[in-house]
């Protein structure tokens, strides 16, 4: 499926998924003792991964969140937030869009996870602005609790498509 | 949200701030988050922060939302002062010291410098996002060479968030006339009962999605892109600058300039 912004479904959903990243972004679940907070964006990121292919995960990823994040008075954390939530999108996608099976959904929270710690610890420990080596390494375990909780949108995805079996149709352009 | 039940982001819809043409806001947005990241020197950044709250206070931002702000960063930049002093206390002289543990002149000052600049990095991108509405922005957007189709993302992006927190408190509050409950427990039993109004939420998202498409298609959405008959896209309400556009975005480039000349030097 070609991903075309000019195909009104293609914009609709990735616009929606966008949203629906950024509200699920801010839903606090907890906050961890360190800087940061368990949301549930990341369930929605994969979600939109795994149902409409890389590059609306990549925009729901990278836009929601970072939008988040300005909204949220973490407005700092923004950039790094686009870059890293956009790529996890996008490789999780990548991974299981095409072949949605149990195996490489597991395969896509898995790597995405992954991208989402190594992300967040390098921009952290490279870009003065975030403050440095000692406070990425501070980071990296509630960054995987995170990443935990957003294992779960393998599990959400599962029950959406069994809820709307449209799902997978909705960026499709119409059959006439 | 408006009075008129629409989600937007600006909270501020008078003064001069919200006059000011969008373009000028990104580009001292630009500007001040460049200097954000390549100032190290702790009074420099105080007076990057200090100019933001000078901007968003004559600029009209209530107080509270200033406040809210900084009482979401405030945890943040304990941390930082903490922690960076204690693991990275630098070669400067000993303030004081505890055990093993040493916290020294350049820790703290370190510390102080990382804590401000996230301050300056958070306060700078509230500048255009809390004082301008979304179309004017996404215009600005646009006439800096965003693309269509991207613009219309983060506008209708912004609309749907507004759509998306009705459904929520509307699927919550029918939840919670059955007993739903997720203040209780620990965070495994909270994210547990979050899952069904998690799911409605979605379902409900993608029909809106649904009929979104829709309305795009029926008001010609993709005929402008459409190759074998263009159309150039018209403006209602387009953005103009006026002199004093010019005059504020000159003294920002001025500035920036002079920043970065004190900062080489």
């Amino acid at each position: 499926m070609k991903f075309d912004l000019n195909n009104p479904r293609t914009l609709a959903i990735t616009a929606v998924m966008t949203a629906l990243v950024w509200g699920l972004t801010m839903v606090h679940v907890a906050i961890t003792p360190a800087v940061g907070y368990v949301h549930l964006g990341d369930i929605v990121i994969y979600l939109a991964s795994f149902a409409f292919g890389p590059w609306v995960g990549l925009i729901a990823g990278g836009l929601g969140t970072g939008l988040a994040d300005i909204v949220s008075g973490y407005a700092s954390f923004a950039p790094l937030s686009l870059v890293v939530h956009g790529l996890q999108g996008f490789v999780a996608g990548w991974i299981a869009y095409r072949k949605p099976n149990a195996g490489r959904l597991a395969l896509g929270v898995i790597i995405g996870g992954l991208i989402l710690v190594s992300g967040y610890f390098a921009g952290e420990a490279l870009i003065a602005i975030y403050g440095g080596p000692v406070v990425a390494a501070s980071e990296v375990p509630f960054n995987a609790v995170q990443a935990g909780f957003g294992a779960l949108g393998a599990v959400v995805y599962a029950a959406v498509a069994r809820a709307y079996p449209r799902l997978r149709q909705l960026n499709q352009p119409p059959q006439i | 949200m408006t009075q008129t039940g629409v989600f937007t982001l600006n909270t501020v819809e008078s003064g001069w701030l919200y006059r000011l043409d969008p373009r000028v806001k990104l580009i001292f947005a630009f500007c001040w988050l460049i200097l954000c990241i390549v100032m190290s020197n702790v009074a420099g950044l105080a007076v990057l922060l200090l100019s933001t709250q000078v901007i968003l206070l004559t600029g009209g931002l209530p107080l509270k939302k200033i406040g809210e702000t900084w009482k979401t960063l405030a945890f943040l930049i304990l941390i930082i002062l903490i922690v960076q002093p204690l693991f990275s206390p630098g070669s400067g002289p000993v303030m004081f010291q505890v055990g093993t543990i040493q916290i020294s002149q350049s820790g703290v000052l370190l510390g102080l410098s990382y804590g401000l600049r996230i301050a300056a990095a958070a306060f700078t991108a509230l500048v255009p996002v809390l004082t301008t509405p979304a179309d004017r922005l996404v215009l600005a957007f646009q006439k800096f060479g965003m693309p269509y189709p991207w613009a219309m993302i983060f506008v209708l992006a912004i609309h749907a968030l507004g759509t998306i927190r009705r459904l929520y408190t509307t699927i919550t509050e029918a939840q919670q006339t059955r007993g739903w409950d997720t203040s209780k427990g620990n965070v495994i039993k909270r994210v547990k009962a979050t899952f069904p109004t998690l799911i409605a939420l979605i379902v409900a998202s993608l029909r809106l999605s649904d009929s979104l498409s829709l309305g795009l298609a029926a008001r010609g959405f993709g005929i402008a892109s459409n190759a074998s008959a263009p159309r150039r896209r018209t403006i209602l309400h387009d953005i103009h600058m006026q002199p004093v556009d010019w005059y504020v975005a000159a003294i920002i480039v001025l500035a920036f300039a002079a920043s970065i000349i004190l900062i080489v030097h």
